[in-house]
């Protein structure tokens, strides 16, 4: 769905480039994490993905369409929505509903199904109970959820969440994932999400990992994470449950694999040992 | 975290449920009754139909008040000037303060006038959607089409300017906060001190406004906004019997009395 | 000398329509030297707590004292109390990073080499190089950077106080590290009392000597402690999830062992588990 051919990109009074020729394929329905540290270029992939910035160098294409043409651009940031880490920057309207409303009825769709779609998206963040509220007097987390709620209801078919989810707890977040990946499972809509934490990719197809602009690596997650040194070369977290079996394991010289993720089956190997 | 000027509050009365195109007729009706009506009697008239209205939208008045507030000093001044300045019957009062029976008029007058168009502006804001007010100001400017207006476009830069202003309000707010919380003194100082510190905040503050209208431009673009584009409305307007009424009773009290 | 809220309440609106109690009759005093955790789930009322305890949000009833002080808005405290905001976008505003950071040490009345040294010291303790990002924009660096920016403007002071709204949130693992030492520092050299908001606060678990929860506006735990277990039980009571490393000692207490006296701090936590596995293969 979107293609990424050798694409560079340089700010405006800056020198080096953020993204150094990039070539990435993102297929129809995949779900990608694109990993990196701060400064490793994350967000302006983003936001070339969805054709707000165009490649200095290279060329990208979303559905064949190449972001260069201006024309191409508004249809590209119709089929891929792009929701950014500040909620309040994104808000059309002093009412909830009526901000959520603005993508679908530039759509051009009936009153009934722009009202179907806007108590849907509420629903799906459970934030039905604001619809007639001001977006600004929400918490940060709750404005998150709004924005997200918005994107929902344009229906894209390609999202990019770019740490948009960071105000919310983790029990919060999972909520929010587990409800796009059933998005992306029932409309095969495809799913980008942008991150540097390494609690959030499990659920990808692959990872992508970014430093300094330069794409590294390509790999799922269970191969990530069994690359603890890799991980650490990048300036990532690891996870805690990986640090501390890591820690565990260099001090006392005992052999607990790194790839567990769950606690309960660490507890039962620590318990013996103990 | 005030509300901002105009807020919708969304309540359920029986204002609440006219149509919008409604509310926009009677307040352009009332308004125009407010500033023409003649005082006394006429003026009374309208400006009880006002109070009427406003009782009728189940608004707290706490919610009017915060939106006259910032015209009180203004409404006193003007009143006050009509009140004293107004030549006329003596009635009370030394030279240079005379105070005539017709200034007693023209300022009880002004004061009607005014807080009646105020009140009537912050019902129409607080029982309607902004949407749904453009939507209705559109359909009720729709002949202005054919000479060849670009109408839609008109009325959405109108509604985004209008959002832009308490956009502004909270840009100088935030951009006062993060100042003040590193030390800058905004109460105290000189002339000089004054001045520096109006251009530490005018400075970031075009540059911060510059850059929130263009990620809203871009909010709107990514969801889908063109200019010239063909939209649909989340409401429906329905015009009932409530509408009707609402609006000969109006109609006719105001082509009576003027 | 304390900063102490005495019975504070605030609601979003005082009355009307949209009127929501947001904090309410709050109370505590933050003593000097301490490093407190505020803490809830999202909407609970932790950034406006910040907000008044900053003189950026008159509360709607209840003082706030700073050496016992009654607080008057607006702010401008001489830059006793810093504040970080939730999203640094809040905070930043000048247009290159240096002017940002310099801002608040010169409000303090320093100039020349003096200020460069403030500046300087800032972007170190938050892990920016000033020869890679005193020129750069604020607008062209990506939002971990920003936060960093952020949070070194507000350090540059040197204030006596510091109400930080989420200071790791966006951050790598390296400028998180950067951060979370340069508090530490701080803390021991200066004395610099600090109440943190964190959504996820594993990392700073260690620096934290006091818990204060919140929820739905009212102040439900007030504890003083640092051992991981008693943590863990307040936690959980308080329904907020746990960090990793206290779920798992409080995992392997209820499997039986006595781990009563350790520390929330994960690098310890791991510690004494290695140390027992090793101490159990010598007797074996």
């Amino acid at each position: 769905m979107i293609r990424l051919d050798q694409v560079s990109y340089t700010y405006t009074n800056s020198i080096s480039p953020v993204i150094k020729n990039i070539t990435l394929t993102v297929e129809a329905g995949e779900k990608l994490v694109v990993l990196g540290k701060n400064g490793s270029g994350k967000s302006t992939l983003a936001r070339l993905m969805n054709a707000s910035l165009v490649p200095d160098a290279g060329n990208l294409t979303v559905n064949g369409l190449n972001s260069r043409q201006a024309e191409n651009r508004r249809i590209i940031r119709q089929q891929v929505s792009l929701l950014g880490a500040m909620p309040d920057h994104g808000f059309v309207s002093n009412i909830v509903e009526e901000d959520i409303a603005f993508g679908p009825e530039n759509l051009g769709l009936s009153p009934s199904d722009i009202r179907k779609r806007v108590d849907t998206a509420l629903n799906l963040v459970s934030m039905e109970d604001y619809a007639a509220y001001p977006p600004y007097l929400l918490s940060g987390g709750q404005k998150q959820r709004i924005a997200l709620a918005g994107m929902l209801a344009m229906q894209p078919a390609g999202m990019i969440i770019d740490e948009s989810l960071d105000m919310l707890s983790r029990q919060g977040r999972t909520e929010i994932i587990n409800l796009l990946l059933e998005i992306n499972r029932k409309q095969a809509t495809t799913l980008v999400l942008i991150t540097q934490n390494l609690e959030d990719i499990w659920w990808a197809d692959r990872v992508a990992i970014l430093e300094r602009g330069e794409l590294k690596l390509l790999s799922t997650p269970r191969q990530l994470l069994s690359q603890l040194q890799l991980i650490e070369e990048m300036g990532l977290e690891l996870l805690q449950i990986t640090r501390i079996i890591q820690n565990i394991n260099q001090t006392a010289g005992t052999a607990i694999p790194t790839d567990i993720t769950d606690l309960n089956t660490l507890v039962e190997i620590l318990c013996p040992l103990l | 975290m005030g509300l901002r000027m105009g807020q919708y509050l969304p309540l359920d009365s029986p204002i609440h449920r006219l149509d919008p195109r409604t509310k926009l007729l009677v307040t352009i009706l009332l308004g125009l009754a407010s500033f023409k009506a003649p005082y006394p009697w006429g003026l009374i008239i309208i400006v009880s139909m006002i109070l009427i209205l406003v009782a009728a939208s189940r608004v707290p008045l706490y919610h009017y008040w915060q939106d006259l507030r910032p015209f009180v000093l203004i409404i006193l001044i003007t009143a006050a000037i009509q009140l004293f300045l107004t030549p006329g019957d003596y009635l009370i009062g030394h030279s240079p303060l005379i105070i005539t029976q017709q200034g007693i008029a023209g300022a009880m007058g002004l004061f009607m006038r005014i807080t009646g168009i105020l009140l009537l502006a912050r019902w129409l804001t607080a029982t309607t959607r902004p949407v749904q007010l453009t939507n209705s100001l559109e359909t009720l400017l729709h002949p202005l089409r054919r000479i060849g207006l670009p109408l839609h476009e008109l009325l959405m830069i109108m509604t985004l300017s209008l959002s832009f202003i308490p956009l502004l309000g909270e840009e100088t707010v935030r951009i006062q906060r993060a100042q003040t919380t590193r030390g800058a003194n905004l109460r105290s100082g000189n002339l000089l001190s004054g001045t520096k510190r109006i251009i530490a905040i005018i400075v970031p503050l075009l540059r911060g406004a510059m850059q929130r209208a263009a990620y809203l431009a871009e909010a709107m673009e990514d969801r889908g906004y063109e200019a010239g584009g063909h939209r649909t409305h989340l409401y429906q307007q329905k015009l009932a019997l409530s509408d009707y009424g609402l609006f000969t009773v109006v109609a006719a009290a105001v082509v009576l009395i003027l | 000398m304390p900063i102490t809220l005495e019975q504070v309440s605030f609601s979003w609106q005082a009355e009307g329509v949209f009127k929501k109690q947001v904090l309410n009759n709050i109370s505590f005093s933050l003593h000097e030297g301490e490093i407190a955790a505020l803490l809830g789930p999202e909407g609970a009322g932790k950034t406006t707590l910040l907000q008044i305890m900053a003189g950026l949000v008159k509360p709607d009833r209840g003082t706030v004292k700073l050496d016992s002080r009654t607080i008057k808005l607006p702010g401008g405290y001489d830059g006793q109390i810093g504040m970080l905001f939730q999203f640094p976008e809040q905070q930043v505003f000048e247009l290159n990073i240096y002017d940002e950071i310099a801002f608040g040490p010169k409000n303090q009345g320093l100039t020349g080499k003096k200020l460069q040294t403030a500046v300087y010291q800032a972007m170190q303790s938050v892990g920016l190089k000033p020869e890679e990002f005193l020129e750069r924009y604020t607008d062209n660096i990506s939002s971990g950077e920003k936060r960093r920016v952020a949070i070194a403007g507000v350090l540059a002071m040197q204030p006596r106080y510091l109400l930080l709204d989420e200071p790791l949130a966006g951050l790598d693992y390296e400028a998180a590290t950067a951060v979370i030492e340069c508090l530490h520092n701080i803390n021991q050299q200066r004395g610099t009392t600090m109440l943190i908001v964190a959504h996820k606060p594993d990392r700073l678990l260690p620096l934290f000597n006091r818990y204060l929860i919140l929820k739905s506006g009212r102040l439900i735990t007030d504890f003083s402690s640092q051992s991981a277990l008693s943590i863990a039980h307040i936690l959980q009571q308080a329904e907020i999830e746990l960090p990793v490393s206290l779920e798992l000692i409080q995992h392997l207490a209820k499997a039986g062992g006595e781990w009563s006296g350790i520390t929330a701090d994960s690098d310890e936590i791991y510690r004494k588990i290695a140390t027992r596995i090793r101490d159990k293969k010598g007797e074996e």
